[in-house]
């Protein structure tokens, strides 16, 4: 006498089988499936903003929440500052590139490689002037308070104490 | 009483059992009772042939789908949080002429 509900047939233990494999592989698939459409969904907008050629621009319209207008001025500032911006890179890398030439060639200070430390100096200022003027002329166009966060993060981004000019030498050279 | 006369006491002792005439169909009607009430499904008392249920396979798929879900979400956040981070490094490379001598 056996229980008819105990499956003791080895049809019955191949079916049992057959559920459970369908059953993992399933749920593998679901996960899997899941996973991956809630992460293609969920970074797809970053992920276009991140490819577009004025992604930068982009964040900092959502950033500090600037409207149509704001952005537009924004925008046109940036388009100026840009060339601006490139000139100071291309004075920078030949100052320092001279520097680092006189640096290497002597064994004191000479007139010309104090005169070469003195252009240096003078084109990280002018830089610096360059950039915070921009900075400045950028958060004028926002609402004060995303202005005054845009300045504390440009700040602490940008404006650093202790810059380094030795990063900026050894990438003219390399 | 000495252990002798316990003996034979005890071999003289006869157990005759009487068992009522419906016994078996009793037991029988108690068993089916016992199988018609519905099972709480306790760890280790489960019939195996519960495990090739649909029902088994749509919870264990659902499941597995919001852990997906759950893990897609958490996932994209981070990612989100990294591509964010890399466009403000982009937004102040655009503006510092140092970190474009920097990424020269």
């Amino acid at each position: 006498m056996s229980n008819p509900s105990t499956p003791t047939s080895m049809y019955e233990r191949t079916s049992v089988r057959y559920w459970l494999v369908f059953t993992a592989i399933g749920t593998f698939a679901a996960a899997l499936i899941a996973f991956c459409g809630t992460n293609f969904f969920g970074t797809r907008d970053l992920r276009e903003i991140a490819k577009a050629p004025n992604g930068e621009l982009e964040w900092l319209r959502r950033e500090f929440h600037l409207s149509d207008a704001q952005f537009a001025k924004i925008a046109m500032l940036h388009s100026a500052y840009t060339p601006v911006c490139n000139e100071m890179c291309r004075r920078i890398m030949e100052a320092n590139s001279k520097l680092d030439r006189l640096v290497s060639e002597n064994h004191e200070v000479t007139p010309d490689l104090a005169a070469a430390i003195r252009e240096a100096g003078l084109v990280q200022e002018e830089c610096h002037q360059q950039m915070l003027a921009h900075i400045y002329q950028v958060s004028a166009q926002m609402n004060p308070a995303d202005g005054q966060n845009y300045l504390r993060l440009m700040k602490s981004r940008v404006i650093q104490p202790a810059l380094s000019s030795d990063t900026a030498i050894r990438a003219a050279t390399e | 009483m000495g252990d002798d006369e316990l003996r034979e006491k005890l071999a003289l002792w006869k157990v005759e059992p009487q068992i009522p005439p419906d016994f078996q169909r009793n037991v029988w009607q108690k068993i089916a009772v016992g199988e018609s009430k519905p099972k709480l499904s306790r760890f280790g008392n489960w019939s195996i042939s519960w495990l090739r249920t649909p029902r088994l396979a749509s919870c264990a798929i659902i499941l597995g789908g919001l852990a997906g879900t759950g893990l897609g979400l958490i996932e994209s956040s981070q990612a989100n949080s990294r591509n964010w981070k890399s466009l403000e490094a982009k937004y102040v490379q655009s503006i510092d002429p140092y970190e474009h001598v920097r990424t020269y």
